[in-house]
């Protein structure tokens, strides 16, 4: 007979203090239902809606132009919705909005695990981390964006800006003049090998 | 609906179901996801299937039900009080303290409480798909050996893999894996494209070449239905893309377990001594409260926590995730068919026994 089929006789004090955690519990669980019903009914006007989601509260907040006081709960949402590429879309467009960098970073490495071989995403997040000075993974992210799409003079150019920047300067011309290669008139990579990579 | 008056001797095919083969295999197997997941792609643009106003009601209905129809069934079916004190008197309240320590924490354990959620869901749907398997073919007189019934658990729990390396290489590993490996120029996600079609392919054929063996080998045949519920979970995660295949299987794997659930609510009502109300009355209140509690669980807990000063993502997200690993628990304790058990007396039911063909 299996342990979970046969009844079990709690002794009496621990029968009690179980009973007594379900009535806590209980208590605990209807208080936060009758305070989230109110809570809907003060901040929206309405029951909660049968669509439960986060979604449309931050809709709401966006239009009403609160961007800003919107960020950590869209940063907690890109976070923890790893899985649902438009909680990191969401972020993105809010944090470029704003001009936030670090979650600029955050919003674009979660759409790189739905979309790992996006070139442009790639270059992209190292231009971004470029900026912030993360130079231990912009250039994993350039070099990897290369791989992708070897024919693309921009591809290059970004990965040329971020070996220049890591002083790997053989690199960086050797990047440029594959950019200006495939694309004679691209201005970033002609300014780079003028100056300051004119000795490589 | 029929709750245990002796039933006719059904085909070896098609089984000794609990209410109807139509209602069986349409709700139970998964018959029904057939049918509407082809039409809806059909007439619907699938962004306008998943924009629709309509899609909440059937989540709440279907959804939402069924996990607060774990709940309801641990506090009504008899018995569980004395044989599951902890799981029925404290492991609420232990669900909800742990919830709120996750809210407080949660950039930086939010992700691993979604990842848990994510990755035992598909496991507990093909569990289910087992257990229901298994369940029918005791029922219509197909007694598996141990062998079979392993090699059906293994095959049944075959898209949980899937899902599985689908998930620990997309998402979890960028938190693990050092950035120079993830993303070197070694193109190791060909190889996990190539494992998961090969598991996808095996999750779809597997289970029919079992049923072949076991009626080649053994003379007896699992009724249809065992196979088709192992096949639709299959079909759920291998043939649409991951957030599809999850939205389908909750929804159908909600119906399956609504129907389920019911039968055994009911079953153990009618034989009560003091019932004086009908099959459909039982029915009508099971649902009704499972709609109810799903209600207040879903979409009006995030609320209470939104009071609390906690923001509406990480309330919402964080409450669906535990009253989903909450429901995983739950039904692991309330399905056991041990010998005792209520739910082995409504499997056993007019069970055709092996050799009266």
């Amino acid at each position: 007979m299996s342990r979970l089929s046969q009844p079990r006789r709690l002794a009496s004090p621990s029968r009690s203090r179980f009973s007594l955690v379900f009535l806590v519990g209980n208590l605990i669980f209807v208080l936060l239902l009758g305070g989230g019903v109110g809570y809907s009914l003060h901040a929206r006007g309405r029951l909660p809606d049968v669509r439960f989601g986060y979604v449309d509260s931050h809709r709401q907040l966006l239009e009403s132009g609160k961007q800003s006081e919107l960020m950590p709960d869209l940063r907690t949402a890109a976070l923890i919705n790893f899985d649902d590429a438009s909680a990191q879309l969401q972020l993105l467009s809010t944090a470029s909005l704003l001009n936030d960098s670090k979650n600029i970073a955050v919003a674009m490495r979660g759409l790189l695990s739905h979309t790992p071989d996006d070139a442009e995403l790639h270059a992209e997040l190292a231009a971004v981390l470029l900026s912030r000075a993360a130079l231990d993974e912009a250039p994993l992210h350039s070099s990897y964006a290369v791989k992708l799409i070897p024919s693309s003079a921009r591809l290059h150019s970004i990965h040329g800006a971020v070996m220049l920047a890591m002083g790997r300067n053989r690199e960086a011309a050797s990047a440029y003049r594959e950019a200006l290669r495939l694309a004679p008139g691209l201005e970033s990579a002609k300014q780079a090998l003028a100056y300051p990579l004119r000795d490589y | 609906m029929d709750v245990g008056a002796p039933q006719k001797k059904s085909s070896d095919l098609t089984g000794r179901c609990f209410v109807h083969p139509f209602f069986d295999y349409l709700l139970i197997g998964g018959g029904l996801s057939l049918i509407v997941i082809p039409a809806l792609y059909w007439l619907f643009d699938r962004s306008t299937m998943f924009d629709s106003s309509i899609l909440p009601w059937f989540i709440l209905c279907s959804n939402s039900a069924h996990f607060a129809a774990s709940t309801v069934r641990l506090y009504t079916k008899p018995g569980t009080q004395k044989s599951l004190p902890f799981l029925t008197l404290v492991f609420p309240a232990v669900t909800l303290c742990v919830l709120t320590l996750c809210m407080l924490a949660s950039d930086w354990i939010g992700r691993y409480v979604q990842l848990i959620y994510l990755t035992w869901s598909p496991y507990h749907y093909a569990a289910q798909a087992y257990g229901l398997s298994v369940m029918y073919s005791v029922r219509s007189g197909c007694n598996l050996t141990k062998r079979q019934k392993r090699a059906l658990w293994w095959i049944a729990i075959l898209p949980f893999f899937k899902v599985l390396i689908i998930s620990l290489s997309k998402h979890a590993a960028s938190w693990t894996v050092p950035d120079h490996i993830l993303w070197s120029h070694v193109d190791w996600r060909i190889w996990i494209d190539w494992i998961l079609m090969i598991l996808g392919g095996l999750a779809l054929v597997l289970p029919i070449l079992l049923f072949g063996q076991i009626w080649r080998t053994t003379g007896r045949r699992m009724p249809l239905i065992s196979l088709l519920v192992i096949l639709t979970n299959a079909l759920w995660f291998v043939i649409f893309p991951l957030i599809d295949g999850f939205v389908w299987t909750t929804i159908f794997h909600g119906i399956q377990y609504l129907a389920i659930v019911m039968i055994f609510h009911v079953r153990d009502r009618m034989v009560l001594p003091s019932n004086k109300r009908s099959a459909a009355s039982h029915a009508v209140w099971f649902y009704g409260t499972s709609i109810l509690l799903g209600y207040a669980m879903f979409n009006c807990l995030p609320y209470g926590y939104q009071m609390l000063g906690f923001g509406a993502a990480k309330s919402v997200l964080l409450v669906i995730a535990a009253i989903n690993i909450h429901h995983f628990i739950v039904d692991g304790y309330i399905w056991k068919l041990g010998r005792g058990d209520v739910n082995r007396r409504v499997v056993e039911s007019s069970v055709v026994s092996a050799g009266q063909d």
